[in-house]
């Protein structure tokens, strides 16, 4: 019998199986639970006082319910929503509000403009590398990086961690991430993010199993203790959501030693993320309010000052917003010069602040095909409004993420425009 | 129950009117919207599934989320295919969470024909062998031969359900069909 022939039957067979697998009804008390489940939840964007909710979840505590539940109830009788901030229609420079204050003691430690670091240990020319930015800790960047050297290895990348020393401008390779027996899995769409008592993070992760059958985990969020030389998992919590998983790029850290990340929700990529808050001082995750135009992985950056910037992304256009760390409100900043530079494209694009307290973007501009052409910096001039680019002489990267270093200048990780997209780090020192 | 009177049974679309209360945190407009669609969803749920208790969490978690999510929706006219979608993510979701459920995976080329074996074709018509090859099949495949075999949806109504291009549905309906072929082959070798 041929194979379509079989398909044929097989179709046949199946539509049958699957009327008498779904003949069965709902349980009757199906729809009272559903209501009193909703009852119970914030309905997101409505109700959330920043800083003040903790983020939500299946398996929400009870004081959160209580609390949710009290606050709804508040709002509806008093007839008082709170909602997120609009965007005004036509961001004006005279009304743009940026960083209100640069480090006053900053002090690069090397001349205005690019230099190469060493590349990354380990990241294979031309296979899938992924540098993604954790956070500095005692001088050393941390990152993790995605590494498959074929395509067989895409399925299951490993993750190694590496840290670059910023004063002797070596890598150090930690090795791939080990659950508490020592047992490293291949990984992938996790971050890192390094916290002001030295633990780093892992959030989001889903990890697969190196042989198949494939078991994929659920994300979770994971405290992991940094020892010399490895990161071994000492607690774990529940993620924000069953089918959540955290946007896969570097998340940002303010002043204040809060974490800013981007969520997704859902297994599509291109989901619009949702900006969530870790308080490690409190270990609660608290959710801000809610981004005001739905965005598919757009940058986000933290000012001097606490201010929150997300950038662009697939959905935003040229859009770009500021969370004011004090008064919760979102503002509209100049827009990008154009949509292409964050257009919701994994890889492409980073942006940090220099020491110099403005926003550096880095992207590629690419060709009407989709192909990379040439690496591009736009700076964004919180006095004058404006964004202004800046000429990258001899610098051909494709940017995956970028961080404030401690004397001002800008970490960028990425991979070099070449046919083998050969993995690379540069410092780049504004300018005073 | 057919599949027509299935498709009969099904609500009306939801009223735009009712998501919209229901996006405003109207609990009443809500309540309407489930009572409304909680059953189909649920036998959605159910067929992707195969498990009453986990069918019934995965609406519950559906709805759930639909509530919370429901202020972001910009086309409530599109709210079944929205919550389709979340359904969908939801079983994903419960089958990725079970442990003991293994994702086999049928990758080594979507468009290959397997040739079946004798053994194969002889039992081809054993609903049993169908479902417990159709329970080998990841959620995605799973959820789109529901799609298109149970609920009858068009390419374009899956697409909008699965939030992908109608190329793409074509293109994955037939790689969930080779998939399938592939795992009656397997449970065909494998039956006693």
């Amino acid at each position: 019998m041929t194979a379509d022939r079989l398909l044929t039957q097989s179709e046949e067979r199946l539509t049958q199986m699957l009327v008498a697998r779904a003949s069965r009804s709902a349980r009757p008390d199906l729809v009272a639970e559903i209501v009193a489940a909703a009852q119970a939840t914030p309905q997101r964007g409505r109700s959330i006082a920043w800083p003040a909710w903790p983020v939500l979840n299946g398996r929400m505590a009870i004081a959160a319910l209580v609390v949710a539940t009290t606050v709804l109830a508040a709002a509806f009788f008093l007839g008082s929503r709170p909602s997120v901030n609009p965007v005004p229609p036509t961001p004006s420079p005279t009304t743009t509000a940026g960083p209100s204050a640069t480090p006053t003691a900053w002090a690069p430690l090397a001349e205005p403009g690019w230099r190469r670091a060493a590349d990354i240990p380990g990241l294979v020319e031309g296979g899938l590398n992924v540098p993604l930015i954790a956070g500095v800790r005692n001088g050393q960047v941390w990152v993790l990086a995605t590494m498959a050297s074929s395509a067989s290895e895409q399925e299951d990348p490993v993750q190694h961690v590496h840290s670059y020393d910023l004063a002797s401008s070596r890598w150090t390779d930690r090795g791939p991430i080990v659950d508490a027996q020592g047992v490293a899995r291949g990984q992938r769409q996790g971050v890192l993010a390094v916290i002001p008592d030295g633990n780093i993070l892992l959030l989001g992760q889903r990890w697969v199993e190196p042989v198949p059958p494939r078991v994929v985990r659920l994300p979770e969020r994971m405290a992991w203790a940094v020892s010399p030389d490895t990161l071994i998992a000492v607690t774990s919590a529940p993620p924000p959501e069953a089918n959540a998983f955290v946007y896969p790029r570097g998340p940002v850290r303010a002043p204040d030693g809060r974490l800013h990340l981007l969520e997704a929700y859902g297994q599509q990529i291109n989901t619009p993320v949702t900006l969530v808050t870790y308080d490690p001082a409190t270990g609660q995750w608290v959710e801000p309010p809610a981004i005001p135009t739905q965005r598919i992985r757009p940058l986000l950056a933290v000012d001097p000052v606490g201010g929150l910037y997300v950038i662009g992304g697939g959905m935003a256009g040229r859009s770009v917003v500021r969370l004011d760390p004090v008064t919760g409100e979102w503002t509209s900043q100049p827009d990008l010069p154009n949509a292409q530079m964050v257009d919701g494209n994994r890889r492409g694009s980073a942006a940090a602040f220099g020491g110099d307290g403005r926003l550096y973007l880095f992207s590629i501009t690419r060709t009407e095909d989709g192909g990379a052409e040439t690496g591009a910096v736009h700076r964004l001039d919180a006095d004058t409004g404006s964004w202004t680019e800046l000429t990258v002489p001899g610098v051909a990267l494709i940017p995956t993420d970028a961080i404030t270093t401690p004397d001002g200048s800008i970490m960028v990780v990425g991979y070099e425009i070449d046919p083998e997209g050969s993995p690379a780090s540069w410092l780049y020192t504004p300018e005073k | 129950m057919d599949r027509a009177a299935i498709a009969i049974a099904s609500p009306l679309p939801a009223s735009v009117e009712l998501v919209e209360l229901a996006a405003r945190g109207d609990i009443d407009a809500f309540e309407r919207l489930v009572a409304a669609g909680s059953d189909r969803t649920y036998r959605l749920a159910l067929a992707v599934l195969g498990n009453e208790a986990d069918a019934h969490d995965a609406t519950q978690d559906s709805y759930v989320t639909a509530w919370r999510e429901l202020p972001r929706l910009r086309q409530p006219a599109k709210f079944d295919a929205w919550l389709y979608r979340i359904v969908i993510n939801a079983c994903r979701a419960r089958l990725r969470s079970q442990r003991r459920v293994r994702e086999i995976s049928f990758d080594a080329n979507p468009f290959e024909r397997h040739q079946p074996g004798p053994a194969v074709a002889d039992t081809v018509a054993d609903s049993e062998l169908i479902e417990r090859a159709f329970d080998r099949l990841d959620a995605n495949r799973r959820a789109i031969l529901v799609l298109h075999y149970l609920q009858n949806e068009s390419v374009s109504s899956i697409a909008a359900v699965l939030g992908i291009a109608p190329g793409t549905v074509k293109w994955r309906l037939s790689d969930a069909r080779a998939a399938l072929a592939r795992a009656l082959t397997a449970e065909g070798e494998t039956r006693p």
